[in-house]
């Protein structure tokens, strides 16, 4: 048997040096950075630094943000609104993706009112939530969620639905009961898809957290952006936006990474 | 002629069984029709098929790719129903999914979430086999398509090659009596192909499984079966049944530069439509 | 499942299984119908019996507030407000998006230069940046306007870009050699190539757009569906806010029913 001589992908294929630093392309783009920056410290000066802020403006704003540690403060609102709102949005659309997969009229007949919601802005909904429950991280825990919620709920519920037909199938043909196919075929199926739900939903979290903060709050990386142009402070709107450009670029590789670390397929993976 | 390395007794045996005139019939189908409807129109993927496969057989479908053979194939596994007609297992309507059977699919159905272990496994945990002998088989039947040492591997970490190999491995791990395979090497490059063909033609002279195989290569027909059905695509049918005598085991490897291989394989040329392919998916 | 052999057969359970078909999703429809009116019903019940409707409004004062804006124009006027700097913004943006596109595939080195600062923009929630549009452009629409066309460039710019490249480059090289010049090979080859793709960046950036003009009228306009949001939310009006949900639900429907029957029509033209 030729078993051994085959390459296994992508594991040998990416120790084979498929890799290769592209130093030139690298060199380019940070090249092309630098320009970026003369051209923004250009525009600052032509149209006056009320409308732009200089690159050093904003780094010194930054570096005294973050010397006072008074960034740490609205960073931790917003991470707390996220994490909250994404478990409890989480739970809430999985069990009632979950429930309605099982029952697919239930759902046709529900789906456009869900869908009506889901179509409204975020922006919208805040100030609404904002009436109810106030000005402080509940409201905005509650617009994460309810974003959270839709997400993880379409993903759950295509997940409980749509377990490839052919799987279902084959476990069939080996003589598997209806609890064996729930079991071994439709759970897994689903939790792969609530996987990636909850993995997709927590840029929106971001989103909705500083959308939230933006139209009122007490803290957090959208309130800085408020407060900044109510008080015509340019320095800090471009300091914060920043802020939230780093954050929300560190997201994904942190998902990434948190997702490895995890033993959630070594978990699905096993036998019992 | 024992380099196939199967043990010549048993090989006679099961020659012996086969050509016995009372062969039991293990599937069949009598003028079996099935129609479906395409946005529009009417697609006629079978059109009144009558076949028996007896028990033992293998028995080859060969026809350009289309939609009968595959449909034909699942209406064998209880998968799908038909328009008219009869589908019988052992004498009884077959009703559905039918469990005695092994089925290689030519989609993908293994699960993404399991290793190769676990994935064969499966069927042995569905039937109740205990630890020890779902550990002893799965290592037996790895290391008999050559994927021994893939154990913890997942899926997506393999080839489509290794894969096709892998689903091989789990229909046969229940040791069902009937395999129905769906162009299950195609995916292979030639070489490997043939080592499969090997491993094939000695488990079924081994058990006696009985074997419906469903091939647009006429190769693969010839060197493998004890019949091959030609059929049409669209409206799937029966065009004509070719037996293949040629003695067993077989040389898989040099038999097409047999002259008697060459004459089954040009007689099954002329068969075959030469209209080309079917359009579309089932 | 055998059923009767021959032609009759299979015709019979063909019509069958399409009469089942559509007696089902009439039943749904009318499951729709039911359940929307238990849930106003519900819902009204609650605010004359035991809820304060200064916290959950009711379909009756929605529905009142609803025909009072109708009568004093609000309604409209607002509504086309956000609809115009929506539409110029979001159709500015569409083209602007494709030209980029076109640009990025005919300077590869530069685009590549460029990526990992468009993509650390892409990722940056664009509605972020409305405080700063209505700093430089003011509380009027061109802020608005301004906002919805930045975002609609990335979406589009992003799918026109897959839709070009997904274009066979062999085709491209047999058409050079053809002897096209580069506005023959846009228009004749690129363009069509690319369209649907295009069309599909625009489903996507619709929604988002839509959100972004509506988000920046809350957080600074004197006009538009969003700034009667904020109005209301400023006086404590929450029949006000769902009151203009409502018609954010209607408009957004017809929006998407206008662009999925464009796409129809340009696929029937294809």
């Amino acid at each position: 048997m030729t078993g051994e001589s085959e390459v296994l992908l992508p594991r040998v294929a990416a120790a084979a040096g498929g890799a290769q630093r592209d130093w030139r392309g690298i060199g380019w783009r940070l090249a092309a950075g630098v320009i970026l920056l003369g051209l923004w410290q250009a525009a600052a000066v032509a149209v006056g630094t009320i409308y732009v802020a200089t690159p050093v403006q904003v780094a010194v704003r930054l570096v005294d943000w973050f010397a006072s540690g008074m960034i740490f403060i609205h960073l931790a609102a917003t991470a707390q609104q996220m994490v909250i709102g994404i478990l409890i949005g989480t739970s809430l659309g999985v069990v009632a993706g979950l429930l309605l997969g099982r029952l697919p009229t239930v759902a046709a007949i529900v789906e456009p009112y869900l869908y009506m919601i889901y179509s409204l802005p975020k922006a919208a909904m805040a100030p609404l939530f904002i009436l109810w429950f106030g000005i402080g991280l509940t409201s905005k825990i509650v617009l994460v969620c309810v974003v959270v919620f839709f997400l993880t709920f379409y993903n759950a519920y295509r997940g409980a639905r749509e377990t490839d037909r052919q799987l279902i199938d084959a476990v069939r043909i080996m003589g598997g009961s209806r609890r064996d196919l729930f079991v071994k075929v439709i759970a897994p199926s689903a939790v792969m898809w609530v996987i990636a739900g909850v993995r997709l939903s927590v840029p929106y979290a971001l989103i909705a957290s500083v959308i939230g903060e933006m139209i009122a709050a007490k803290a957090g990386l959208g309130f800085l952006i408020m407060r900044a142009s109510q008080q015509f402070d340019t320095v800090g709107i471009f300091a914060a936006l920043t802020i939230l450009m780093l954050v929300s670029v560190a997201l994904e590789p942190l998902i990434t990474l948190v997702e490895r670390r995890s033993a959630v397929w070594t978990t699905l993976g096993s036998t019992r | 002629m024992d380099d196939a390395g199967v043990d010549p007794m048993s090989a006679v045996a099961a020659e012996a069984r086969r050509d016995a005139a009372s062969l039991p019939t293990l599937l069949s189908v009598r003028a079996l029709s099935k129609v479906f409807v395409r946005g529009e129109r009417e697609v006629v993927a079978l059109d009144r098929v009558s076949l028996d496969v007896a028990d033992g057989e293998f028995v080859a479908l060969l026809g350009p790719s289309g939609c009968g053979k595959s449909t034909l194939l699942n209406i064998m596994a209880g998968l799908a129903d038909f328009t008219s007609g009869e589908a019988l297992y052992r004498g009884q309507a077959i009703r559905g999914a039918n469990t005695r059977v092994g089925y290689v699919t030519q989609s993908d159905t293994l699960l993404p979430w399991r290793t190769c272990q676990g994935n064969l496994e499966l069927p042995l945990e569905i039937r109740g086999a205990s630890k020890e002998e779902r550990r002893e088989r799965t290592a037996r039947y790895l290391s008999m398509v050559g994927l021994a040492g893939s154990e913890s591997h997942y899926p997506g970490e393999l080839s489509g090659g290794m894969r096709k190999r892998l689903l091989l491995a789990r229909s046969l791990i229940y040791d069902p009596e009937c395999l129905l395979m769906d162009e299950p090497f195609g995916a292979l490059d030639a070489q490997l192909r043939l080592s499969m063909h090997e491993v094939l033609q000695r488990i079924w002279m081994e058990t006696g499984k009985t074997i419906v195989f469903v091939t647009h290569d006429i190769d693969e027909a010839v060197s493998l079966a004890d019949r091959v059905v030609v059929m049409s695509a669209r409206p799937g049918r029966i065009k004509t049944i070719e037996r293949i005598d040629l003695p067993r085991p077989r040389d898989v490897y040099r038999g097409r530069y047999d002259p008697a291989v060459v004459a089954y394989q040009t007689r099954l040329f002329d068969a075959l439509d030469k209209t080309g392919e079917a359009d579309g998916p089932c | 499942m055998a059923l009767a052999s021959g032609a009759e057969g299979s015709e019979g359970a063909i019509r069958a299984a399409a009469v089942a078909g559509r007696r089902r999703s009439e039943a749904i429809w009318l499951g729709r119908l039911l359940f929307g009116a238990f849930l106003l019903a519900v819902w009204q019940v609650a605010a004359d019996r035991w809820a304060d409707p200064f916290w959950t409004s009711s379909p009756a004062l929605i529905a009142d507030r609803l025909v009072v804006w109708l009568a004093d124009g609000q309604i409209f006027r607002h509504t086309a407000a956000t609809l115009s700097s929506f539409l110029t913004g979001f159709f500015g943006g569409a083209v602007t998006g494709v030209m980029l596109a076109v640009a990025a595939l005919r300077l590869p080195r530069l685009f590549d230069a460029l990526q990992p600062y468009i993509s650390a923009i892409y990722s940056l929630p664009k509605v972020a940046l409305a405080p700063l549009f209505i700093l430089w452009f003011g509380i009027g629409l061109e802020s608005k306007i301004a906002l919805v066309w930045f975002i609609t460039i990335f979406v589009v710019f992003w799918n026109g870009l897959a839709g070009l490249r997904s274009i066979n480059r062999e085709l491209v090289n047999s058409v050079r050699v053809m002897g096209a010049s580069q506005w023959q090979l846009f228009t004749k080859i690129e363009l069509p190539g690319s369209v649907s793709w295009v069309l599909t960046g625009m489903k996507i950036a619709m929604p988002l757009a839509l959100h972004g003009a509506i988000a920046a009228e809350i957080f600074g306009s004197n006009r538009g569906l969003g700034y009667l949001i904020a109005y209301s939310g400023g006086d404590l009006d929450t029949t006000g806010i769902m009151t203009v949900l409502v018609v954010l639900i209607v408009v957004t429907a017809i929006l998407s029913a206008g662009l999925n029957g464009l796409q129809r029509a340009f696929d029937r033209w294809r």
